[in-house]
Order: C-alpha cells, then sequence, then structure tokens
C-alpha cells in the first residue's frame, strides 16, 4: 500500500503543480459563478409542468454547481499515463518491483484526488459566492449534502479514463468517443428513465436529477419537467416562486448504486492492469538498428553554411505548421474527415448543423496542440531564437488552424452562401475562427491541451444536444446577429492575446504562478 | 565579431544564478565555458542567445544593446540547447524543413542546405525515420543542424557533446573548430577534454561568478598542465587564480 500511495501522491504532486491545475480550478469557479442566481450567461432554472419555469433565486441553489465538474475533468485526468511514458517514468516503475495493479490502482487514487480536488473548489467557490450574492442570508451548509452522490460517480469516472488510458485502443480520439457515450448512458438514464443505467452514470446527474424531482415535487406539488444549467436563452424564467433546497437523504437505493459503482471501479482498476500489460507488449517500439552501428564512422563532414535573407516568408510559415499540424495523423483519422465533408455536402441542412460541430471535434488534435506544442515538446527555444520567431510562429499557427476550421466546415459554408443564408454562413466562419482561436488562447496560457480539449468537447456536447448557444449554430431562426459580432471579436482577442502572451505580456504574473 | 557582457546579473528567487558578471567574446576561436552543475552556464547561455532577460547589466554584440534590440542576434544566431527539443512525429528533414520556415530560409535554399547538413551529421541515412524513435545522440546532432541552419556568425552550444560517442564527440570538436575560424562559436561542457582540445579561451565559473578567463593552458599550470585538476583545484579554492 505504501508503493501505491507513493504513485498516487507524486503523481498527484506532478499534476497540481502545473499551471493547467490551477486552469481547472479556475474553470470550476467560472462554472459555479455561471450557475449564480439571476446570470443571464448561465443560470439554473428548473420547468414544472404545466408551464411554470422557476429560476434559482437564493443560496441553496448555489450548491448545486458540482454537477458541472464531472463534465470536463474527464479530459483533465486523462493522459497521466501517457505522461509517465514520455518521461519515462513508466520504464522505471516497468523495472521495479512495482507490479502493474498496484501502478494502475496509484494512478487511479491520483484521479481522484484530482477530481475532489476540483470538487472542493466548486464547494468553496458556491459558498464564497453564496456570502456575496446573498448577504445577511445563512450559509445553506445541509444543501451541500447533494455533492454526496458525485463522489462514487467521480470514482467510476476516475476509473473509465484509467482503463481508457491503459487500453491503447481507446486513446486520443477514442476517448472522446468513450466520454460521448456515458455522458450519453447518463442523460438517457435520466431523459428516459432507464434506471439500470444509472449504475453506469460517471456524472452524477441521475441521482442529482432524482433529488431535484424530489425536492420539486414536495415543495410545489408539481413534476419536474426538466432541469437548466446553461443556455437556456430560448425559454422566459417567470421567477415568481423561491425553492429552497433541503438536505440530501441517503436511502438504500443509494447506497446500493454507490457500491455497485465502487465495485465497477475497483473492477475497472484491475482490467487497467491486465489492459496495461497487453498494450505494452502489443506496443513495443520496433527500432530499427543505427545506421552507424553497422558502418565504420568516417567522421563528421564540412559544414556548407547558406546565405539567405529573413523575409518571414509567411505562406512557408503557414505550410510548415499546417504540415506540422497533420504530422502522425494515421489514413482512418483521414477517411473520417473526409467522410464528414462529403455528409456537409450532401446531408439536409438540419444534419448538417449537427456535422459541422462534430466535424471539428473530430479535428481537435489538430487544434489542440496550437499554443501548446512549443512549451509540451521544449521547440520554445528554437523559435525564440529566431527574430521575431515567438510571435511569428503564433501568427502562422493561427492562420493554419482557421485554414483547417474553414476547410473542415467549407461544404457547409459554401452551400449556406449559394442559398444566400448569410448570417447562417457568417455564424459558420466565425464558428471555424472561434476554435483555433481559443485553442491557440488557451494552448498558449495554460501550456497545454488539456484545457481546450475540455471546453471544445463539452462545446461541441451542448451544440449536438440542441441547447441554444452562439457557436456554429446554422438554423437562422436561432441565430443572433449581435451575439455573433461577440463572438468574432472574442475570438480575434483571444488569438491577439495568445500572441502577446508569446511575446511576454503576462510574464510576471506566470513566474508568480509558477512559485505557487 | 565581439561579443561584450558587462555587469550581468540574474536572480531566480533568491538563488543569484549570475552576480554581477563581465566577459569578453571574439571570433576566431572557441570559447569554452566551465563550471559545477547550478554555477549559471546555462543562464549565461540563455542570456546570451536572448531567451532570458538579465536583471542587470548589458549584453553587447559589435556595440547593439542586444536588450533593447535582441533581434540584432536572432538573425545570426545558431542555439544549441541544453535538452534537445524536437517533434517525435516529424522526420528530421521535415523538423528542420519547419524551423527553416519559421527562420524565413527559402525553400530552395533551405533544401539544399538540409540535405548537406544530414550529410555532415552523418544522419542521411536516418532522413526517413521518425524522431520520436532516434537514439540520444543521433537527437543531438539533430539539434546540432537545427542550431546550423542558415549561417550563424554566433553558435551558442549548451554542453553540445552530451549524447555522442566518443568518436562522433571528436568529429564535433573538428567541425567548431573549423566553424570558430570566422565566427563566434561558444560553447559549455562539463567534459574538460573537450575544453582542452578545442577552446583558445575559457571561462570557469562559480556561483554566478567567473573565477577564471584565459586560456586553458594557462589555467593547466596551476597543477603542472593537467587542466582537470586545475579544474578541481579552482572549483573547490584549492588554487588560488
Amino acid at each position: 500500500m505504501r508503493r501505491v500511495l507513493g504513485v498516487a501522491i507524486a503523481d498527484f504532486k506532478e499534476r497540481r503543480r502545473r499551471f493547467s491545475f490551477l486552469a481547472v480550478v479556475a474553470l470550476s469557479l467560472l462554472s459555479t459563478a455561471l450557475t449564480l442566481p439571476g446570470n443571464k450567461l448561465g443560470m439554473v432554472m428548473v420547468y414544472l409542468e404545466p408551464e411554470k419555469l422557476l429560476q434559482g433565486g437564493n443560496a441553496t441553489w448555489l450548491m448545486l454547481s458540482g454537477a458541472a465538474v464531472p463534465y470536463y475533468m474527464f479530459f483533465f485526468i486523462l493522459g497521466n499515463i501517457e505522461h509517465d511514458e514520455k518521461t519515462k517514468v513508466r520504464d522505471m516503475a516497468k523495472c521495479s518491483a512495482l507490479s502493474d495493479f498496484s501502478y494502475c490502482l496509484g494512478k487511479f487514487i491520483s484521479n481522484v484526488f484530482v477530481v475532489l480536488s476540483s470538487m472542493t473548489a466548486v464547494v468553496a467557490g458556491s459558498i464564497a459566492i453564496a456570502l456575496i450574492r446573498f448577504p445577511g442570508d445563512p450559509i445553506p451548509w445541509s444543501v451541500l449534502t447533494v455533492n454526496i452522490p458525485f463522489i462514487p460517480a467521480l470514482l467510476f469516472m476516475a476509473a473509465v479514463v484509467l482503463f481508457c488510458e491503459t487500453t491503447v485502443m481507446l486513446r486520443k480520439m477514442w476517448s472522446v468517443a468513450v466520454y460521448l457515450v456515458m455522458v450519453s448512458v447518463a442523460v438517457t438514464s435520466v431523459e428516459l428513465g432507464m434506471s439500470n443505467l444509472k449504475y453506469l452514470d460517471m456524472t452524477g446527474l441521475s441521482e442529482l436529477m432524482e433529488y431535484v424531482r424530489k425536492e420539486m415535487l414536495e415543495k410545489t406539488g408539481l413534476p419536474l419537467v426538466s432541469f437548466h444549467m446553461f443556455g437556456v436563452s430560448s425559454v422566459k424564467p417567470t421567477g415568481t416562486k423561491q425553492i429552497y433546497f433541503g438536505p440530501w437523504a441517503m436511502n438504500l437505493a443509494h447506497a446500493v448504486t454507490f457500491g455497485i459503482k465502487i465495485a465497477l471501479s475497483g473492477i475497472l482498476v484491475y482490467l487497467s492492469s491486465v489492459a496495461l500489460k497487453i498494450s505494452e507488449k502489443a506496443h513495443k517500439p520496433k527500432l530499427a538498428a543505427l545506421p552507424q552501428a553497422e558502418e565504420a564512422f568516417s567522421g563528421f563532414g564540412t559544414y556548407e553554411p547558406a546565405k539567405f535573407i529573413s523575409r518571414g516568408n509567411a505562406m512557408l510559415g503557414i505550410s510548415a505548421e499546417l504540415r506540422l499540424m497533420f504530422s502522425g495523423k494515421n489514413l482512418f483519422w483521414k477517411a473520417v474527415a473526409i467522410a464528414g465533408l462529403i455528409a456537409l455536402a450532401f446531408a439536409p441542412m438540419e444534419v448538417a448543423s449537427a456535422i459541422a460541430p462534430l466535424e471539428l471535434v473530430w479535428c481537435i488534435r489538430l487544434f489542440s496542440g496550437m499554443g501548446s506544442r512549443e512549451h509540451i515538446h521544449g521547440t520554445i527555444n528554437c523559435v525564440a531564437v529566431i527574430p521575431n520567431g515567438k510571435k511569428r510562429q503564433m501568427l502562422y499557427s493561427w492562420a493554419a488552424g482557421t485554414l483547417i476550421a474553414l476547410g473542415a466546415v467549407s461544404p457547409a459554408l459554401f452551400r449556406l452562401l449559394a442559398t444566400s443564408n448569410y448570417l447562417a454562413a457568417f455564424s459558420c466562419a466565425v464558428g471555424a475562427l472561434f476554435v483555433p482561436s481559443i485553442a491557440l488562447f488557451l494552448g498558449e496560457w495554460t501550456k497545454t491541451q488539456r484545457v481546450f480539449e475540455i471546453v471544445m468537447v463539452v462545446l461541441t456536447y451542448a451544440v449536438i444536444s440542441n441547447v441554444s448557444i452562439v457557436y456554429m449554430e446554422l438554423r437562422p431562426s436561432y441565430i443572433s446577429a449581435s451575439a455573433l459580432w461577440v463572438l468574432f471579436v472574442a475570438s480575434v482577442l483571444a488569438g491577439v492575446l495568445a500572441i502577446a502572451k508569446r511575446a511576454g505580456f503576462g510574464a510576471k504574473l506566470e513566474a508568480k504562478l509558477a512559485g505557487f | 565579431m565581439q561579443l561584450k557582457v558587462q555587469e550581468v546579473s540574474k536572480r531566480f528567487g533568491s538563488v543569484h544564478a549570475l552576480d554581477s558578471l563581465s566577459l569578453e567574446i571574439e571570433s576566431g576561436g572557441v570559447f569554452g565555458l566551465v563550471g559545477p552543475n547550478g554555477a549559471g552556464k546555462s543562464t549565461l547561455m540563455r542570456i546570451l542567445a536572448t531567451i532570458e532577460q538579465a536583471d542587470s547589466g548589458k549584453v553587447y554584440l559589435d556595440g547593439v544593446d542586444l536588450g533593447k534590440k535582441p533581434n540584432e542576434m536572432r538573425r545570426v544566431l545558431g542555439y544549441l540547447p541544453q535538452d534537445i527539443a524536437v517533434y517525435p512525429n516529424l522526420t528530421p528533414v521535415e523538423f528542420l524543413e519547419y524551423i527553416a520556415a519559421i527562420k524565413g530560409i527559402g525553400k530552395a535554399v533551405a533544401k539544399k542546405q538540409i540535405s548537406g547538413i544530414l550529410d555532415t551529421l552523418r544522419l542521411s541515412d536516418a532522413r526517413k525515420r521518425k524522431l520520436g524513435g532516434f537514439s540520444g545522440g543521433m537527437r543531438q546532432r539533430v539539434g546540432i543542424a537545427c542550431a546550423l541552419l542558415g549561417d550563424p556568425q554566433v553558435v551558442i552550444a549548451d554542453e553540445p557533446s552530451s549524447g555522442l560517442d566518443p568518436e562522433e564527440r571528436i568529429s564535433l570538436r573538428k567541425l567548431f573548430l573549423s566553424m570558430a575560424k570566422t565566427r563566434i562559436v561558444l560553447l559549455s561542457t562539463h567534459i574538460i577534454s573537450d575544453i582542452e582540445t578545442t577552446a583558445s579561451r575559457m571561462a570557469l565559473m562559480k556561483s554566478g561568478k567567473l573565477i577564471y578567463v584565459g586560456a586553458p593552458s594557462e589555467l593547466a599550470l596551476y597543477a603542472d598542465g593537467d587542466l582537470e585538476n586545475a579544474y578541481i583545484q579552482a572549483v573547490h579554492g584549492e588554487a588560488v587564480i
């Protein structure tokens, strides 16, 4: 057990000290702020039968903020075994007395530590916001018990992530697919009332909804139709009645669900250790013999310098960035991307509007290296010693990313232009600009791909779930021109801030945070 | 060319990485920088390469203040960092083409030079292999190739021979010696024999300060011609220099 805890604590410390950890904690606090009653951006509200909408107007609603955590933590905790492989820490573990199971268990515990830290930040943030927003009101401590059902759910999520990582086939794009399936399982269990699926719910949504339903029925006598956390711009809350949530109470059914989730987590950790062994055997790198080991070494040749005048050739730079972004993409990935383009060209526009964000999320790995790649691989020093290299490389990367995003949605864009749907075409183009801009911004500021990937997947899930938000909305009746302009300006600003950061803006703040 | 370091200081928290350090380096011979770990060699290299800014003091290249005009150095610089960084999914040709593109070297010029540099550094046979599968020594040579792209007049190499086998190290010394005839070549190393056989001038650093600047042969005189012993005595304060 000492070894397991050793792995867990070292891994947790390594992740806690990354800038991205602070970014995710900040994201957790932001999600808490977005659930603030009366907030036009997010707001928490319920829709009761018949046609009665209630919006949160007291601090008890704030205590439900933890519901958002599982949706982005999946991607944050993903990748710690890959990190060990890159840093060769995995090799050290392999040649020690540590068993694969102990290693996996340690990683699982570390995953749990990370998600619980984020959850703690949300709870603390909820209390702080309650104090600010409702001064004088007592803090609803008892309602904090609503976060208890999230703990076994997060445990299960930590195990699912571990399984995705240890099974090479489920890495990279397939982990996105696993995430979408698992979230769909949670939503389906709530929407269709399929109670057996709740045992596979890694988001805690089923328990949360059961609690909200019970509370609504008890306090209003009306059945709950739906519950919204974000993006409900198409409905108007009446806000006529205050509902105060009460404490969450554990019953036998909960205990059974929790027990099953914990047992499933244990099974997944064991299966992960088996999968790790199989994956590592199946994917041993094939190293060819080095040429100089076979031939007589005759020394280095003579150096021939190349005279050139650096004019900062943008075309060369952009094409180099494009080549870099597409490097390592296999045939299967390309085939799916092309299939998406064909679907965008020929599918009915209603369907195409769901395919466009999916096509962009399929390209997530092309964008997620923007801004962060140089930090992750350490090539930032190669770029830094070139005249204006840092800024120039960022500009090339931004341009290349925008070209890819526009290319990915181009069939839909051309169709909208051809049918004079200029507002929808503008929405499509702005969405395509938003993706690389936010990738560049988050990549440069957090020095990791993870935060962008979380934002992108959650955003895509929201869009394809018909949540009315401004990103990639191709149905003219749902598009707000003013919101689109805001998104356009925000995208440009994100790109500019990323380049400014690379040029040195915020370096002092970063140094302070690194010290922390 | 002349590189002049004037009263440069750099702190990291409470640690004085460089303490009011002054130095002059001219083209026409390899300049070696030695010192124990944590002496401040890499910090000095990074400041000279314009990656870091000094807290105080100035660095001049041919009279131009690099604190104000870092691009003057970057236009003529070939820099080999201590930790070679590459993109594992690219081949050496693709990686060098990428760096050449950011440097602004034209496609045809870059293609010709990359082919030549890969031949020079005996990497041609591995030109189609991904960098992720390269050995430490091969990766080091890719880093050297990266630093030599274009026509650098100032070459700053931080521990360039780490990971190289003895034959490769000797070849690298020869390469640097031939380059140093008309350029500034500054290399930091822990391998005293590299300095002994290559450098016409050297500096010995300890705790952010220079404790010796001059010819390696003169430092060796403090230990009856044994440079390694002279280095150890100097670092431990047993020899008064």
